[in-house]
């Protein structure tokens, strides 16, 4: 039996913001429960503000809870354990301007607690994955956004995670590197990692999942799984809109 | 350990390819253009002019370079979300802020160490001779700058703004100098006031003991004035950190 990679048990986010002596409250999700099995490629859609980066900053350790459970591989989320079996890709990465992509992944792999000697090796294992060796030595604020999430990617897979959580990681992406983006995605996959990521893209979700949570205004609302969209008779688009719009008000 | 260090590293990295270079170069400029002029205006006073305009200037470059630092030392972060791949790392949060800190602070002093350097040098070329209390008011500046490189990440994160960070900064700093007159002050109004002074004089760096100006018999030979002042810097600047580590460790991104 495998084991469970990500967990959210009723996970609520209400935002306060106080300003000037008023304090208002915005709520974020409500309510939100699933799990994703080791090994699994779980996808969340969503439309804009559905609530897809907050779910994915309560795993991160990146937003607190209102009220709710969050863990990753039986830690919680946010807990120095919890952050050591993960890998993270947000939706655009922003790095320091004055670093290179080398001193980057250095920079940030020593943080992970990689050692000198592993780090070296793994930098140019990821940089060879995301084929950014021959641009590795140029400054980050010469890079193409192309590069820029290459470099993105790489950082998350540098300490070899169990888990990846990656935020729209084919927004704006070309042709060309949206495949390119499948492929890892598809690989990391198959060398028994979990992949967690949210997206806009359906038909890339529909490629890549074994499961997909439709998250709308903030609740889950339904969990599809892959046969549903495969032998089902529905494609996935059509469970999509089915879910987030059932009666049609949008067309 | 080895968290610490490499974001200490890093941020020194990034504050000097960043800007610091350029404070350095300025002073340069100006201590070169001051020194040339005062040479044709001040006649016999010419070596004390500039040994004064050198120990300012240091100070209120190193000050500037220290602020400007300081308040976009974790709301930049913030603002341009470099915050999420490092929080997203598994590392304490009052890690981070230090390691910030000591990067900042290292990369400050390296520039005050420069244009020391050349500031000596200046005043050799001139035909100075050697006076050892001058070697003493340095680090005595350069813990200066470290209590407010603290006070203002403190600032900067209970705030959460850089120009009221900026603003109440520089007030500590105005303050910091006139603790002995804010007090005696007080003590001539009376009452309520004598108290009010006393709560705001614990709470503002005391900078006056930072001053070789404000320090009796200070030499090398009799270290103690030194080392209290740089006991009280040190605890000062960790105070400053620990409630900043309190601030933000709440902090959601």
């Amino acid at each position: 039996m495998s084991s469970v990679a990500v967990s959210l048990n009723s996970v609520s986010k209400v935002y306060k913001r106080s300003h000037l002596g008023r304090t208002t409250l915005t709520p974020g999700v409500a309510d939100i429960r699933f799990d994703v099995a080791e090994g699994e490629v779980f996808g969340l859609l969503g439309l804009n503000g559905s609530g897809k980066t907050t779910t994915l900053k309560l795993l991160l350790g990146l937003l607190f809870p209102t009220s709710g459970d969050a863990r990753v591989f039986g830690h919680p989320a946010g807990s120095r354990e919890a952050k050591k079996s993960l890998g993270y890709l947000p939706e655009i990465p922003y790095f320091y301007r004055y670093l290179t992509g080398r001193e980057v992944l250095s920079f940030y792999g020593g943080l992970s607690g990689l050692a000198p000697a592993t780090l070296r090796q793994r930098i140019d294992h990821v940089l060879a994955e995301v084929r950014m060796t021959a641009h590795a030595h140029r400054p980050m604020r010469e890079y193409s956004k192309g590069m820029l999430q290459r470099i993105g990617l790489a950082q998350a897979m540098l300490h070899d995670p169990r888990l990846l959580v990656f935020d729209e990681p084919v927004t704006g992406l070309d042709p060309l590197g949206l495949r390119e983006m499948r492929e890892i995605i598809h690989k990391l996959n198959v060398g028994g990692k979990t992949v967690l990521f949210s997206s806009h893209s359906i038909s890339e979700v529909e490629k890549l999942c074994h499961r997909v949570g439709i998250l709308v205004k903030g609740r889950l609302e339904r969990i599809v799984e892959r046969s549903e969209w495969t032998t089902g008779g529905k494609s996935l688009e059509d469970i999509f809109v089915g879910t987030v719009d059932p009666e049609g008000r949008r067309s | 350990m080895r968290t610490l260090w490499t974001i200490a590293r890093y941020t020194f990295l990034q504050q000097i390819r960043n800007r610091l270079y350029l404070v350095v170069a300025l002073f340069a400029a100006l201590m070169m253009g001051a020194s040339l002029l005062l040479g044709a205006l001040a006649a016999d006073q010419e070596i004390r002019v500039i040994l004064d305009l050198g120990l300012a200037t240091t100070e209120i470059f190193g000050l500037v370079a220290a602020l400007l630092g300081s308040v976009t030392l974790v709301l930049e972060e913030m603002e341009t979300k470099t915050i999420y791949l490092i929080l997203t790392r598994p590392l304490a949060r009052p890690f981070y802020l230090v390691g910030r800190f000591l990067g900042l602070v290292s990369a400050v002093w390296a520039s005050m160490v420069a244009m020391s350097l050349f500031h000596v040098l200046l005043l050799y070329l001139k035909g100075w001779e050697t006076d050892p209390q001058v070697f003493i008011a340095f680090p005595l500046m350069g813990l200066k700058i470290m209590v407010m490189t603290g006070l203002t990440v403190l600032c900067s994160l209970a705030f959460s703004s850089a120009p009221t960070a900026t603003v109440f900064s520089l007030l500590f700093w105005v303050m910091g100098h006139f603790g002995p007159e804010l007090k005696f002050m007080a003590e001539k109004s009376g009452g309520a006031t004598v108290a009010l002074a006393g709560v705001v004089q614990a709470a503002i760096p005391n900078l006056t003991i930072l001053n070789l100006r404000d320090v009796l018999d200070v030499s090398w030979s009799a270290p103690w004035p030194i080392a209290r002042a740089a006991a009280y810097a040190g605890l000062y600047t960790a105070a400053c950190l620990a409630l900043a580590s309190g601030f933000f460790s709440r902090k959601e991104f």
